[in-house]
Order: C-alpha cells, then structure tokens, then sequence
C-alpha cells in the first residue's frame, strides 16, 4: 500500500488487527495473518516497490509481486537464519538476471558490491 | 566420522549466503588450516563449495557442538542427497509417492505435522537409492539438481520418527528450522529432552505467532 492504512475498510471487510502485532499485522476474513506495509519494506519505499512490481501468474489470477531486485535486497538487509536461504536459493536461481541499474536506485553502493560478489559466487 | 571441537572455529565466521576462503583464512592461524577447516566441513555435510574458492554453509554449523554428533547421520544423508524431476511440479511428488517406499523426512513430513510452512522438496529415506533412482527413471525422471523429488539414503537411527525428522529439519537448516520448532512447540513430549537445537528468540516468536493464526484458523472454519 501506498498511503495510511484504512482501518475502518478493513474491519468491514471482516479483517480483524491482529492482537500481538506492535506494525500492520491483520487476520484475514479467512483467518490468514496479513502484513500491510504502508512506507517501506526494509527500506525500500512501497511506492518504488509498486512502481516496479511485476505481474506474476498464480492459477487463473495475475496478482502483483516485488520485482527480484527489491525482493533480493529486503532479503539481504534482513540478514535473519530463513532470510539467508531465501536470498541463496533467489541467488542461485536469478542471480544471472539482476538489473544493477535498477538495483542501484535502492541499494547502497557497499550493499551493491556485496550482492554482487554473492550472484558471481553462485548464480548458475 | 569424528567430529573435532576445532571445527566450532568456523562458527565465528557469522551466517551469510556464500563465504570466500578468504574470510575463513582471517579466523584460522594460516590458508592451510582454512583449506583443512573447510575440507573437514564438507566431509561432515555443513559446508559445500560453490565455486573456485567459495562455498556455502549450513546454518546447522552455528548449533551448538554438543548437538554436531546427533546432526551427523541427517548431514551426511543430506550430502548424499539425489534429486529427480519429471514436470517440476507438484505432480511429481504424487508421483513419486506412489513409487517409492520410504520414510517420508522434512518440507512434506514437517507440514504433516505441523501445517507450518508450504512443502516444496519431497525428501524421503530409501532402503537403496541405486534400486529407488531406477524405479523413477523408468516413469521417465531426470536426474539433476532441480527436482523436487529427493532421494537420501538411510543412515543413522530412525526408532523415533518425530525426532528424526526434527533433527533433519535442523540440520538442512534455512526455513526447515522454522519447522523444526514448530515440532518442538506441537511436539515437545515425543523428543528427546537432551538432544535440542538452539533457536533465535525472534523465529521461535515468530513460529508461536503463525501456529496460533493457524489455530484461530482451524477454530474460525469450525465455527462456519
């Protein structure tokens, strides 16, 4: 999302706030957790992450999705145990297709350096 | 296989994707006791090179060296690990169940269990990986690196299959450890009380969370 978050929608919508949750976590009408970012995702902004999103085929539906270059980058900055595997696997699988352009728009130029020893070390 | 507390060295080296020789050469006396480290660690299944002069590391390495000798029958399965693909999906995996016979170990058997994470790889322990990678090359699987179907010889014990599979999704390591304290949260009393990884405070906070969204789920669709 873009903008504030529009509590009263959701709650007509049958989202429930999701009770431990200090940021955005709601309960779904389905009882799925759901995680609204409304200013930045690791910090990267949410408007560069819309701006850049890329559609992706799930079933019949095209649903919007972080494009590999902010996806790999909130991966890295979040540097936890499952965030490391995440950004291996995407590494080794699209480590060949990064725009370093683009990524540069929201990476630092140490982050950039780093991320780019990882792809050489594993991109297929 | 002898496990050397020396090795626990390796562990200074802090969790990251890939590492360079290099950056364990900096926390060993010389470059030759870097290559004898990290040789020893592949032999044991925690470290894989990559690439000339990279590798990777299992965050299984960071358990505690009390754990190592508990985690080795799982690591050296998991070195020895064949994977098989047919149309790369999930169709594969329905397959492959009915072909083979085995125990069924991490993604598929964790999410029996606990409904924590979507399965992707189907990792299952054979009697003889020869005779079972025969079985599914004759339904028309290639082997590689890509399939979701996983092939892992069975070595080591397998009189508790709870613990087991915990101890597998320890030591694959990456998300399977989220799995792994899932088990130990829904499955504490089938465990052995003296054989248990250390977990991060934050993914133990965070497997809690999702195991009870999970739960007010199940109580949501009851109520319908």
């Amino acid at each position: 999302m873009a903008g504030p978050l529009d509590e009263q929608k959701l709650v007509h919508l049958g989202y429930a706030r999701w009770s431990e949750s200090k940021g955005g976590s709601w309960l779904s009408p389905r009882g799925i957790k759901v995680d609204f970012y409304t200013r930045d995702v690791g910090r990267i902004p949410v408007t560069w992450i819309l701006d850049h999103a890329v559609q992706v085929k799930l079933g019949k539906k095209e649903i919007n999705v972080i494009r590999l270059e902010g996806l790999m980058l909130a991966k890295h900055r979040a540097g936890r145990t499952t965030d490391i595997a995440d950004l291996r696997q995407l590494m080794t699988r699209r480590g060949g297709n990064i725009d370093w352009n683009l990524m540069a728009e929201i990476a630092e130029p140490l982050e950039i350096s780093e991320l780019r020893k990882i792809s050489k070390a594993l991109a297929r | 296989m002898m496990l050397r507390p020396e090795l626990t060295i390796a562990q200074t080296i802090g969790e990251k994707p890939v590492y360079h020789i290099n950056e364990l050469r900096k926390i060993t006396e010389s470059r030759s006791t870097a290559y004898r480290i990290l040789s020893r660690l592949r032999e044991v299944g925690f470290a894989e090179q990559v690439r000339e002069g990279y590798f990777t590391l299992r965050s299984s390495l960071f358990q505690p060296f009390n754990l190592w000798s508990n985690l080795l029958p799982s690591l050296q399965a998991l070195k020895q690990a064949r994977f098989f693909g047919l149309s790369y999906n999930e169709n594969d995996v329905r397959l492959a169940r009915q072909i083979l016979k085995g125990m069924v170990t991490l993604d598929y058997r964790a999410y029996e269990i606990t409904r924590l994470q979507s399965p992707h790889l189907f990792s299952i322990y054979v009697d003889n990986p020869d005779e079972a990678g025969n079985m599914l090359k004759e339904c028309k699987f290639s082997e590689g690196t890509r399939g979701r179907v996983v092939i892992l010889p069975r070595t080591g014990e397998f009189g508790n299959e709870i613990q087991r599979v915990y101890l597998d999704c320890i030591a694959y390591g990456g998300r399977s450890l989220l799995d792994a304290i899932a088990i130990e949260i829904l499955h504490n009393e089938d465990l052995d009380h003296n054989i248990r990884g250390t977990f991060k405070a934050e993914d133990v906070l965070k497997v809690r969370e999702e195991l009870d969204a999970q739960s007010r789920t199940r109580s949501h669709q009851d109520n319908w």
